[in-house]
């Protein structure tokens, strides 16, 4: 027995419209819907053998968005099967015009980061097996450009805040 | 190719102090480290094949916290392997004198619900795989009751709280 967790399963977000955003996560992200109580909530998965991955809940179309900095939630970040699979997202994103806040090469991995309909940060992220880790300790301080693509253009770009 | 994600890989949280959070992490959930930025971030795992499952940022002592009805992070939610995982874990939040909040019967899980330093929801649950739901639409309508254990007192204490 160990009181250690088998891994994240799921996050749950107040929004404003959980139908609206239900509509973006299947649209954009492509997420499976496995329960959905219309004007109140929807239960979203990638991975179909977890009941929920995002849990969505209604608050109301004037609940005040999340402030910058305040306490809370910076982004959510799904992780693709492949790099060519964050291309395909990554090319969906465009023919979407969702705006991409930035793209961050984090050494072992790359992320691709954009807003959801009530402006929650999410990510799509390639990341290297971990077997291939450079090392296993301050992962994240290894050389970058591992992993060149259409984003290039969009990667020169600063990233705002520290986001990984 | 698929522009559907594989998996939910990370929540990445806005704390007022980043290694005071970590240290709860790594105390209650017995997360792992990747990476600790001294005062300003860290990321963890419990998957150890994920370089962050969760990363923390640090704000500062003054950031404003939730306030009631806007749109945030509910609750960030780690499954267990077992069920006797979760009676482990279960016994240490009430050996650190955790509270907690509720305990919710969702049919094919069992959640049980806390908060972390900064006022985040956080749950642990324990979900019957896939092959053994009831249903494989509205996978939350089936019966309850299939996971008697040491939080039946806790149970439906905040009914507010009670979604998923």
């Amino acid at each position: 027995m160990t009181h250690r967790p088998k891994y994240l399963g799921h996050v749950n977000l107040y929004v404003r419209d959980s139908d609206a955003s239900l509509r973006w996560y299947q649209d954009v992200l492509g997420l499976h819907l496995y329960h959905h109580r219309p004007g109140q909530a929807a239960f979203l998965s990638a991975d179909l053998n977890q009941s929920h991955e995002v849990a969505l809940m209604t608050v109301g179309a004037d609940a005040p968005l999340q402030l910058k900095r305040q306490v809370g939630l910076n982004h959510i970040a799904f992780m693709m099967g492949s790099l060519d699979d964050l291309k395909d997202a990554y090319r969906r994103l465009k023919d979407r015009d969702i705006a991409i806040d930035h793209i961050s090469d984090h050494g072992i991995s790359l992320g691709i980061y954009f807003r959801d309909p009530d402006g929650n940060g999410v990510e799509v992220s390639y990341e290297l097996p971990r077997d291939q880790w450079p090392r296993s300790d301050n992962v994240f301080a290894v050389e970058k450009g591992r992993f060149p693509g259409p984003w290039d253009q969009d990667a020169k770009r600063p990233a705002p805040v520290p986001a990984l | 190719m698929s522009y559907r994600p594989k998996q939910l890989a990370h929540v990445n949280l806005w704390v007022r102090d980043a290694d005071a959070t970590m240290r709860w992490y790594q105390d209650i959930l017995g997360l792992h480290v990747y990476e600790h930025r001294p005062g300003k971030a860290a990321f963890m795992s419990a998957d150890m094949d994920q370089s962050h499952e969760i990363a923390v940022m640090t704000l500062g002592p003054d950031a404003e916290g939730y306030r009631k009805g806007q749109v945030a992070l509910h609750h960030l939610a780690f499954r267990m392997e077992t069920l006797d995982d979760l009676k482990e874990l279960y016994a240490r939040l009430k050996d650190r004198k955790v509270r907690i909040n509720t305990v919710v019967d969702h049919g094919i899980s069992l959640g049980v619900y806390f908060s972390d330093p900064d006022g985040h929801g956080v749950e642990v649950y324990y979900e019957l795989p896939r092959s053994e739901w009831p249903r494989q639409d509205q996978v939350f309508s089936g019966d309850r009751g299939h996971f008697p254990g040491p939080w039946d007192a806790d149970k439906l204490t905040r009914q507010t709280l009670a979604t998923a």
